[in-house]
């Protein structure tokens, strides 16, 4: 069609050419240079037999009178001979003529003259303004004056609508025409004609469709007959059909997710890649793509499911994702990588059975030295992920490996590997040229399903928390059976076990904020009540038999875990608060297997050491705590600000116990005052006291006394 | 010969004690127990002075005991060997008296790929010679028992050890006679029991070393934990070496009744030079040379103006850094500057970090304790008991010295009591919840500020 469309035009140039020069024969052809009609061109009453006979001749002789005869009878642009003479004389006049009779470039020969004639004019224009930058610009007035013909010739041509009469064009050479406007572009009609769907130019300059609107910029035909689109910003727009392809150069992309908020839904990629979007509504992008608001670039290949958050992405082949704020490399190499740093502790609900899965959570501090987690989860098809990064991690993680490998170096500022750890299948984990503690990581568990058991490989350090004196640091990789001997074995390699006899010890206290003063003030405790495991955080197992727990930690109120702040806080010095290795009163869908306390039937008493941990209106994370531990029958706190040095003393008490002792109580620097409560759970409902006497029911006002028969468990 | 030692006088009269008893049983004794403990049997036939000849079974006892238990214990240490003179390929002096051993050399088990754990018999052997060189020097020709008037007459120890699953037999084959004027006994041989399973450990460890070769570039640490998983050992190793690729494994063995546990050592080596340039290791910090941060010790800051601390470290070109920041160190000397009129009285933590010209740090805590007083702030009496016991009621004041800049405002950090504000008087009934150690953080305000003081006590049963 494009041939026959040219063809048309060449033949038409020929005629034109023929009758401004020199008389051609009624095809064109067979030209006489030297050819002079002879008309009497005085004669009134012959004249219009004549302009149609000679039309050339007629414009050169009366253009006035000339175009008299067309604008009688506008029908006359349909002959090529005078359309020819008519375009030659005055292109402005006729594209007026053609404004009113825009039906007329129905016949391609038409349509093609007034393409012809714009791209000529064009070039006479910029000729002319060379000369005379004021002179006038015919092909905008071609264009802009004639709104009907315009958007005839944009429509027939290129496919391309207007969706304005307002719409300005200019510049336009055949291969380019540019839109005016606060959002005008330039671009090649025929590169924005092969974007999928309709096209349209707005009044803003945009050019548009239902897939994208495009801002500014320049739109272009690559080799491969695909849309390139550099230096402006592409908004992609919602209900967004299959097979859209763009290849971006330097330009902005607001695409299209469905979980993306703030941003009108349309997270921005930078840089030059080619943007896609597959039949599912899934976004493609491929080159070296910059998503500025997450903080990384990612040079490769990745897609983003439609109903994910834009933290959220699959990196597919060999690509290389890296973050800016401390240049942090993760590279995989494989099929697809699902990869989230969303910030949220249940980011692993983006991964996908069968696809390996990198959970990057940034965590609450808002350091760049420090992240949350780093877990990398079902690694398959044989992909290979390789991670180098300066920053601490609190947990990092290989979970559930089945085929492939990942490998784990932490760099210094200046990106020298300090240490290097990589993970294969089962218990093939290595380590080259380093001891444990360059990993910078709080806690390092390797996790796998060996037949029946599930196996874990465990390291913790001591580092980036303020005590790292009373837990050893021990410079090897333990190893355990989940539910077997996890609790036993990380204690005694990073905790401590206080034994009280040879039982089994009943008690487990966790360690997990600033201090070891409460931790140390219970091993005397411990030594005649049973005995008790002391763990680090860190080295939190998933599962205990212990039938007591004691928490220690920072907590605030209405929250549901226990965290430390990080070694360089010093609140009395004004810092703020940056709570790292948080520790949940349960577990998550999509959260780390060991971001939680151990969970246990076994378990009867959770007693914290830690600020707001029992008040009387159960926001504290008892709903957790209960819904966790099926066998839980009392939770002892603070109502209010806990003490830094405290000693817990008896865990489980009873109400006579509680009424009986002296009511602790605490002061702060501020002089408010606080109390040590409890809960206590009466089938199903829980109760609050902080005296023994009086109980109150979760979830209501009523206060009744407390029942005996409830603390003594009969 | 060996010299008499004169410290086994001692002894020997136990010794002469257990012997009667050690007679009055047959001769036979069986000493039963977990892991190490050690059961023995012997022959002895004697006539005479009962008392004396059963000691001396008694101390044979005794010393292929010891010798048992420090042969093996060296034997380990050594990788299998007791003498590692004929070892191909050995880490020298990897640390210098570590593990209570003047010198410390172990043999390499993976070096150039291949496997080279010596064969269990051949350590079995060692264990041989090690426990025999060591009971001659317990032993000591009987010199404990010079001057009681007996001859001791003795062929040379032959040591048997039989490894079976669940202990090691320890066979002693030694010739003595032992005469006096009126008595003369005969010893010839004697057995032991000893519950350590080393063909137990012994395959652990092949195992590993088996999943090692698989694997020659990087050092398989999942597999040594996996081989020792459920065992109740543990392990450590040390990254030695210029480029980290020698490393000294230790897998220790817990010991019943022993303060220190057997420790299996050995050494593996890797061709980490050709990472050198991959992996760019920039700090290579090795155990030998470290840098040390000398322990940092509280700083009591008690007078107004500028105040000095010497941070003591040791290393090359060390540059100090403090966090956070708002603390003046100097980079290069460590000395840090302190304006206590620009602090309230309070404790504060800072955290020192030293760094040498190979980027190997350390880091270490600094508490200041900032408690000012010019004698216009209280100015606390420290209380006279440091220790209750479960069962008493405290009834105490809160004392300072200067009433005169009153009133105070009194506060304690404690969640054992509450302090009047206005009297300082504070009482509570300590009960065993209490029990261990306390430390209360007791404060004072008054118009011209803040003084503070801890007071540390101890709580014990009745």
């Amino acid at each position: 069609m494009k041939r026959i469309v040219l063809l048309i035009v060449i033949c038409n140039l020929l005629i034109i050419c023929s009758t401004i020069a020199f008389a051609c024969d009624e095809f064109g052809l067979n030209c006489d240079v030297s050819y002079d009609s002879g008309t009497d061109w005085s004669d009134s009453e012959s004249w219009d037999d004549n302009f149609n006979s000679y039309p050339d001749e007629a414009f050169s002789h009366d253009s006035g009178q000339a175009w008299n005869e067309i604008y009688n009878d506008n029908s006359l642009m349909q002959d090529p001979v005078i359309r020819a003479a008519a375009f030659a004389d005055d292109p402005v006049k006729s594209s007026a003529v053609l404004n009113l009779h825009p039906e007329y470039m129905d016949d391609p020969a038409v349509l093609a003259d007034f393409d012809a004639a714009l791209i000529s004019a064009g070039e006479q224009d910029v000729l002319d303004q060379r000369e005379d930058p004021e002179k006038s610009d015919t092909q905008s007035r071609m264009l802009n004056k004639n709104p009907a013909a315009k958007e005839k010739w944009m429509k027939d041509s290129f496919g391309i609508d207007m969706s304005d009469s307002s719409v300005v064009l200019r510049d336009y050479t055949g291969d380019s025409i540019t839109s005016e406007g606060e959002n005008g572009l330039s671009f090649d009609p025929k590169a924005a004609a092969s974007i999928p769907g309709d096209v349209w130019v707005d009044k803003d300059g945009s050019l548009r469709n239902e897939n994208a609107y495009f801002n500014g910029g320049e739109i272009s035909l690559d080799d491969n007959g695909v849309a390139v689109y550099k230096g402006g910003t592409m908004d992609v727009q919602q209900g967004n059909k299959e097979g859209f392809i763009v290849v971006v150069e330097g330009g902005k992309v607001n695409g299209y997710r469905e979980r993306v908020y703030g941003t009108d839904s349309r997270p921005l990629y930078t840089g030059s890649f080619t943007y896609i979007i597959d039949e599912n509504g899934n976004e493609h992008l491929n080159g070296n793509i910059n998503l500025d608001s997450e903080g990384v670039t990612i040079q490769g290949e990745m897609y983003s499911p439609k109903d994910s958050y834009f933290s959220d992405f699959v990196l597919v082949g060999e690509t290389t994702l890296i973050q800016h704020a401390d240049n942090t490399q993760i590279s995989v190499n494989g099929k697809e990588v699902y990869y989230t740093q969303t910030n949220y502790r249940s980011a692993g609900k983006f991964c996908e059975e069968g696809y390996s899965c990198i959970v990057n959570t940034p965590g609450s501090g808002g350091s760049v030295d420090y992240r949350e987690r780093l877990s990398i989860i079902g690694v398959s098809n044989g992909d290979m992920i390789e991670i180098k990064s300066p920053v601490f991690y609190s947990h990092l993680e290989v979970i559930d490996l089945q085929e492939g490998s990942v490998s784990f170096s932490s760099v210094n500022a200046e990106g020298g590997v300090l240490g290097k750890m990589t993970v294969g299948q089962g218990d093939d984990i290595t380590i080259q040229g380093n001891d444990l503690s360059k990993m910078k990581a709080g806690r390092i568990d390797v996790q796998y399903e060996e037949g029946i058991n599930t196996i874990l490989h465990h390291w913790s350090s001591n580092d980036y928390q303020k005590d790292e004196g009373y837990f050893s640091e021990r410079n090897s990789m333990v190893s355990c059976t989940v539910n077997v001997d996890c609790e036993q074995t990380l204690a005694q390699s990073f905790g401590k076990v206080i034994k009280d006899g040879d039982a089994e010890p009943k008690t487990t206290v966790v360690f997990s904020g600033d201090n070891v003063y409460t931790a140390r003030n219970m091993e005397s405790w411990c030594k005649n009540n049973g005995g008790c495991y002391i763990l680090n955080s860190r080295d939190l197992p998933a599962i205990t038999n212990s039938e007591n727990l004691v928490v220690t930690g920072h907590h605030w109120s209405e929250s549901n875990y226990v965290w430390r702040d990080s070694e360089d806080v010093n609140i009395p010095g004004g810092d703020e608060h940056n709570p790292i290795d948080k520790v949940y009163f349960g577990g998550l869908k999509g959260s780390s297997p060991y971001d939680q306390l151990p969970q246990g039937d076994s378990v009867e008493t959770v007693t914290f050491s830690a600020c707001n941990t029992v008040w009387g209106n159960g926001n504290t994370g008892l709903k957790e705590l209960d819904s966790y531990y099926d066998n839980l029958e009392q939770v002892q706190g603070w109502d209010g600000t806990a003490p830094l040095h405290e000693n817990v003393g008896d865990l489980g008490k009873d109400f006579d116990e509680v009424a009986d002792a002296r009511p602790l109580t605490y002061s702060n620097s501020k002089g408010i005052t606080s109390t040590r409560a409890y809960y206590y759970k009466e089938g199903d409902t829980w109760s609050y006291t902080n005296d023994g006497n009086s109980c109150q029911k979760i979830g209501s006002n009523i206060v009744v006394e407390c029942n005996p028969a409830v603390a003594d468990g009969s | 010969m060996a010299l008499i030692n004169t410290g086994k006088q001692g002894q020997v009269t136990i010794f002469i004690i257990l012997g009667v008893l050690l007679l009055i049983v047959a001769g036979f004794i069986f000493y039963l127990g977990s892991e190490n403990i050690i059961g023995t049997s012997s022959s002895f036939e004697t006539l005479g002075d009962l008392s004396v000849m059963g000691s001396v079974g008694g101390f044979i006892g005794s010393c292929l005991e010891d010798a048992s238990y420090l042969g093996i214990s060296k034997v380990l240490a050594n990788g299998g060997y007791y003498s590692l003179d004929e070892v191909d390929f050995v880490l020298e002096n990897a640390l210098e008296n570590y593990n209570d051993y003047d010198f410390f050399s172990v043999p390499y088990y993976f070096v150039g790929g291949e496997d080279f754990l010596p064969e269990i018999e051949d350590i079995t052997s060692e264990f041989e010679i090690a426990i025999a060189e060591n009971f001659v020097v317990c032993i000591d020709d009987f010199a404990a028992y010079a001057g009681l008037g007996h001859v001791f007459e003795s062929s040379d120890p032959i040591i048997t050890v039989t490894l079976v699953e669940g202990g090691s037999f320890v066979d002693l084959d030694y010739y003595l006679l032992m005469h006096s004027d009126d008595s003369s006994s005969e010893f010839e041989s004697t057995e032991m029991f000893i519950a350590f399973d080393f063909i137990d450990k012994y395959e652990q460890i092949q195992k590993f070393l088996s999943r090692q070769t698989e694997d020659p570039d990087a050092f398989a640490i999942g597999a040594l934990s996996s081989v020792l998983r459920g065992t109740g050992y543990y392990y450590e190793y040390l990254v030695m070496g210029e480029e980290g690729s020698e490393l000294l494994v230790n897998v220790y063995y817990p010991v019943r009744g022993q303060t220190d546990d057997f420790v299996y050592s050995f050494a593996l080596s890797y061709d980490w030079g050709t990472l050198e340039s991959n992996l760019n290791l920039t700090d290579d910090e090795d155990s030998v040379s470290p840098v040390i941060l000398y322990n940092l010790e509280d700083w009591d800051v008690v007078d107004y103006g500028l105040q000095y601390y010497q941070v003591e470290a040791k290393g090359d070109n060390l540059v100090y850094v403090v966090s956070p920041e708002t603390l003046d160190i100097d980079s290069e000397s460590g000395l840090i500057t302190l304006d206590s009129s620009d602090y309230s009285n309070a404790a504060y933590l800072y955290f020192i970090r030293v760094t040498d010209s190979e980027n190997r740090s350390v880091e270490g805590p600094l508490l200041i304790n900032i408690n000012v007083n010019e004698g216009d702030l209280a100015i606390f009496e420290e209380f006279e008991n440091s220790t209750f016991s479960v069962g008493d009621t405290i009834n105490m004041t809160l004392s300072v010295s200067n009433e005169e800049y009153g009133p105070y405002y009194f506060t304690a950090e404690t969640g054992l009591f509450d302090i009047d504000k206005q009297s300082a008087e504070f009482s509570f009934e300590v009960s065993s919840d209490e029990l261990g150690s306390h430390q209360v953080y007791f404060s004072a305000e008054n118009e011209n500020g803040v003084s503070w003081m801890l007071w540390d006590f101890e709580v014990v049963a009745e």
